[in-house]
């Protein structure tokens, strides 16, 4: 449940940071654990060296606005918690890439007029 | 991931150093993601081990930064949340405050009486005691008194003091001052007024061991009290201001000091007045040689040498005592009574009475603390319901109490403002009244001491504002207590109407004894009220606005130059119907042994003693006076003709009770001439206010010389004249000044102004002491009404139902009223009862406070009973009436 925010509008969050943005990608295809986070991040295209400190401030931030939830993984020995985009989320992720590929596409039109 | 690793792990050491490092995160944020961040590191610290030990390192000194910023990060958020969920909540207590600006103000108005009162008390008690003496080092000051084993306290006596410092050793020096009286004038009469001060004759060693020197010009030096040396004076900042208009050029200037041309050497500071606030200082030069041994009368001082002690000086001191009471007959018994300059001038009596007014006004506040939050509580009963909403929707109890004290914080702020503002109201009356108030222990008409500053200065601000947050603390937390037993019994659908009746023994105790205490001070009130009146009946003869008043300094051979001066301004045409007298009325007149033809063998100290004036014949006129009986003086009652008197109204009835006065014979003080009465005159206040000594006669002024025994010793030292002004003061000061120029060149005209304002110096007294008591009344009202108005108010909604039932049986609103009152009789028969008998033993005490009243009058008493009746009747009637206004149908579906 979204705590500090009501914001509903995914402009509304829009530009991601990076780190953000590759934190919401890494939860996006499958909810993973907090190491499991830093380790997708830092793989490439993000390149991102992420420390538990940061990613918790991220996750905190994330889980307060409702872009991301915790889901119950029972077979988890170490009790782990999972996170994973939520419809928000998933709005917002969407609505990023729309306008990262609307900028891309604007970048090339640029390259190849010149 | 292995947790069996002494490195890794979550019980590694690296994984212990994350678990203390993560407590700088705050709690919320450790118990929310603690234990997964401890995870989530001791995997990160396992990969970088199997990269090597430069990559743990660095994983490790990353970790330890982000620890640092993050965890404060996290903490500085945590805090700015707070204080935005906290201005939240005190913003919406705010608003819960103006929603209602009826109990508000009502509530407000309390504390603000509370706020007022405290802070009123606490200036007090700094201004006088808490100061302390503005001296350098003043607990090395000591003061002397000299004490007889059956006379008690005694002034000191110059020789004893020229003993004292050939003889001892723990003092710097020791110094001795006489009060003294100058009528001081410019030697130009027109260029300042002539004025009466009074200021002491000092050595003037005093200022060196006070550490104190002039502002302008210099101190006294040895030489001015040297025989022979010129005389000169020490002005005080008042004086110099007011009577000279600040100007620096005075000092070297010669002015007149009793008639005498003396130089101004210096004025001193602002802050000094020494010994209690004094207009001037001449030197003062002890000289045992002019007085016999054990004669004469100083007060002494010195200042303790640096590292002698108190103790040890005393010691020194009964050594001396015990000497000189060895060695002359007139020391014998006589003891050295040392006390510091604290308990000489400030005292612990008086020091304690002081914190005793604190702690009543502490009470005052409790009082008002409970009144307010009785008020609060039941304004917030009608809010049970949204309460217990908040809490099922998880707020917390903290933040319910945070907005209660944004309400009680409003409410006491608004107060403590209001409240400075009563108290610089009070200070301001307090400083007006307090030459008449007993309480000070100053003689009536006398300044304060110089060092007593009653105002709102820092310190007391900063205790208001700390008492402000205190009683915010307090009253949020006793409503909030209440609040949550009414919360907790409406979620759990208990009619909180229970709680109500278990707390109504108590709630009936507060309303008696608030109604006891406002009877107990409406009393006095209504005294005060009444003396007024009687005092203005009183003195409305002689409160005349046009008759001029001044006093003229007395010559040698007033049997020649008093009857000079009446003549001459009896020719003068700016004061019309100019009269001489010894006595003014409304001040005390001097007092003399009367003795009739019965009683003129009983010894002196037998016969009774009368007040005595000497006036010229239109005196009685002058105030449209008409004898009793009898006649008044003429001009035919000259120095040669047969001495006659007149004889007031009180005197005739004690000395000839049951015959007529008039032609009877009398005898004054220890002489032989007898005197025929040849009328009784209405009383004209003789002895000031005392209504118990206003017996007194009066002499033809030019008989008396040769009939008063005053005026053969020489006794007068001044004249008044009287008469009607036709000018400005001015001209009547300068008319009169001509007319005393027979006796000096430069004569003394002071102590100017009308009756009415004369009388009115006096008559503030009472009109003071009714301020106050009307002050005081007015609070306990105020704080009674509020209280009984408070718990009512709660009791109303708690026994909303029951009403409801009643007028749903078809109960008129009248009845119901009458049901409520008839339930409060005994609550009210008490409180009147225990408030009347708390006024009939106090009025006796304050007897002295009223004028010609007897204070213990039934009208007064069933007035005041009726009043407290009447206003505790109406606190209990309006919260019933607001309830049974509301619909039947909706008070029975209350829970």
């Amino acid at each position: 449940m979204p705590t500090s925010t009501s914001k509903t509008d995914p402009f509304d969050y829009l530009p991601l940071k990076p780190a953000v943005l590759a934190i919401l990608v890494a939860v996006s295809d499958a909810p993973r654990h907090g190491y499991a986070i830093i380790q997708a991040v830092r793989e490439p295209p993000h390149g991102i060296h992420l420390d538990t400190g940061p990613l918790y401030r991220f996750l905190k931030r994330l889980l307060d606005d409702g872009l991301v939830k915790e889901v119950d993984q029972g077979d988890d020995e170490e009790r782990r918690r999972y996170y994973t985009l939520t419809t928000l989320g998933a709005r917002v992720l969407d609505a990023e890439r729309a306008r990262l590929l609307s900028l891309l596409s604007r970048a090339s039109t640029r390259a190849s007029a010149r | 991931m292995s947790g069996n690793s002494t490195l890794t792990g979550r019980r590694g050491w690296c994984g212990r150093w994350y678990g203390c490092g993560l407590r700088w995160y705050p709690a919320e944020h450790r118990r929310r993601f603690g234990e997964d961040m401890r995870n989530a590191f001791a995997a990160q610290v396992e990969d970088a081990r199997g990269r090597g030990i430069g990559s743990l390192a660095t994983l490790l000194v990353r970790t330890a930064a982000h620890l640092c910023w993050f965890g404060t990060a996290e903490r500085v958020r945590q805090v700015r949340l707070r204080i935005g969920t906290t201005g939240t909540d005190l913003r919406l207590g705010f608003r819960r405050c103006l929603r209602d600006p009826g109990s508000s103000l009502g509530a407000a108005g309390v504390l603000a009486l509370g706020f007022g009162v405290l802070a009123t008390a606490f200036a007090l008690l700094q201004g006088t005691v808490l100061r302390g003496l503005p001296f350098e080092e003043a607990e090395q000051l000591v003061h002397f008194e000299r004490r007889g084993a059956e006379r008690g306290g005694m002034p000191v006596v110059p020789h004893d003091l020229v003993e004292w410092r050939a003889a001892q050793t723990s003092f710097e020096g020791l110094a001795a001052f006489v009060e003294a009286l100058a009528i001081l004038g410019d030697q130009d009469p027109a260029a300042v007024r002539v004025e009466r001060h009074e200021g002491v004759a000092i050595e003037p060693e005093a200022f060196g061991l006070l550490r104190v020197t002039a502002a302008h010009g210099r101190a006294f030096t040895a030489a001015d009290a040297s025989p022979g040396a010129d005389p000169v004076l020490l002005l005080s900042d008042r004086v110099w201001r007011r009577s000279f208009g600040a100007d620096p050029s005075i000092v070297g200037r010669q002015v007149i000091v009793n008639g005498r041309s003396t130089r101004v050497v210096g004025i001193m500071p602002a802050s000094f007045g020494f010994p209690i606030d004094e207009a001037f200082w001449v030197p003062l030069r002890v000289d045992p040689s002019a007085v016999r041994r054990g004669e004469g009368r100083l007060d002494v001082f010195g200042r303790l040498r640096p590292g002698v002690s108190f103790d040890a000086a005393r010691s020194e001191f009964d050594v001396i005592a015990a000497n000189l009471a060895a060695a002359y007959a007139e020391n014998r018994d006589i003891t050295v009574d040392m006390k510091t300059f604290r308990e000489e001038y400030i005292g612990e009596e008086f020091s304690s009475r002081m914190h005793m007014i604190l702690l009543g006004a502490g009470l005052v506040l409790l009082i008002a603390v409970v009144n307010a939050s009785h008020l609060l509580v039941a304004r917030s009963e009608g809010r049970i319901r949204e309460a217990a909403v908040q809490v099922a929707l998880g707020a917390s109890r903290g933040r319910m109490v945070v907005q209660t004290a944004g309400e009680v914080l409003t409410l006491s702020v608004l107060g403590g403002a209001a409240g400075l503002a009563v108290s610089m109201l009070a200070l301001s009356g307090v400083r007006l009244a307090w030459p008449s108030l007993d309480f000070f222990d100053l003689p009536h008409g006398t300044a304060a001491p110089f060092w007593w500053s009653l105002q709102l200065d820092n310190v007391t601000m900063a205790m208001t504002t700390a008492c402000v947050l205190a009683t915010t603390v307090v009253a949020s937390l006793l409503v909030s207590v209440r609040l949550f037993r009414l919360r907790d019994g409406a979620i759990l659908s208990v009619s909180a109407r229970g709680a109500s009746r278990a707390r109504s023994r108590g709630a009936q105790v507060v309303v008696a004894l608030q109604l006891a205490m406002m009877t107990a001070l409406v009393v006095p009130v209504l005294l005060a009220a009444a003396s007024a009146a009687s005092l203005e009946r009183s003195v409305a003869p002689i409160a005349n606005a046009s008759v001029y008043s001044a006093r003229i300094s007395m010559p040698t051979d007033p049997a020649t130059m008093v009857p000079l001066i009446l003549e001459r301004l009896q020719q003068q045409s700016t004061l019309a119907d100019a009269v001489l007298t010894t006595a003014i009325p409304f001040e005390r007149a001097r007092s003399v042994a009367l003795s009739t033809a019965a009683t003129a063998d009983q010894p002196r100290d037998d016969r009774p003693s009368v007040r005595i004036a000497s006036v010229s014949p239109r005196f009685f006129s002058l105030f449209g006076v008409q004898p009793l009986s009898g006649r008044l003086f003429s001009t035919d009652d000259g120095a040669g003709a047969e001495p006659v008197l007149l004889i007031n109204e009180r005197a005739a009835a004690r000395h000839f009770a049951g015959t007529n006065p008039v032609g009877q014979r009398v005898r004054l003080g220890d002489g032989s001439t007898w005197l025929t009465v040849v009328g009784v005159v209405p009383d004209l206040w003789m002895d000031g206010d005392r209504t118990d000594r206003q017996e007194g006669v009066y002499l033809p002024l030019h008989q008396s010389f040769a009939t008063d025994p005053a005026w053969r010793s020489g006794r007068w030292g001044s004249v008044a004249v009287l008469g009607r002004a036709r000018g400005g003061v001015r001209e009547t000061e300068f008319a009169v000044q001509r007319a005393a120029a027979v006796v000096s060149p430069a004569p003394a005209v002071f102590d100017q102004s009308t009756m009415a304002e004369r009388v009115d110096r006096h008559a503030s007294r009472y009109r003071m002491y009714g301020h106050l008591l009307t002050a005081l009344g007015a609070a306990a009202l105020l704080l009674a009404v509020s209280g009984i108005y408070g718990v009512n108010r709660a009791m109303a909604m708690a026994r909303a139902k029951e009403i409801g039932i009643q007028m749903a049986l078809g109960a008129s609103r009248y009845d119901v009223f009458r049901g409520v009152v008839r339930r409060s009789t005994g609550v009210l028969a008490l409180g009147v009862v225990g408030g009347l008998a708390a006024a009939f033993w106090m009025a006796g005490g304050l007897a002295q406070m009223f004028f010609g009243l007897d204070v213990h009058a039934p009208w007064v008493f069933a007035t005041a009973a009726l009043a407290a009746v009447g206003s505790a009747v109406v606190a209990i009637v309006l919260p019933v009436r607001a309830v049974s206004r509301r619909n039947p149908v909706a008070l029975l579906r209350l829970d």
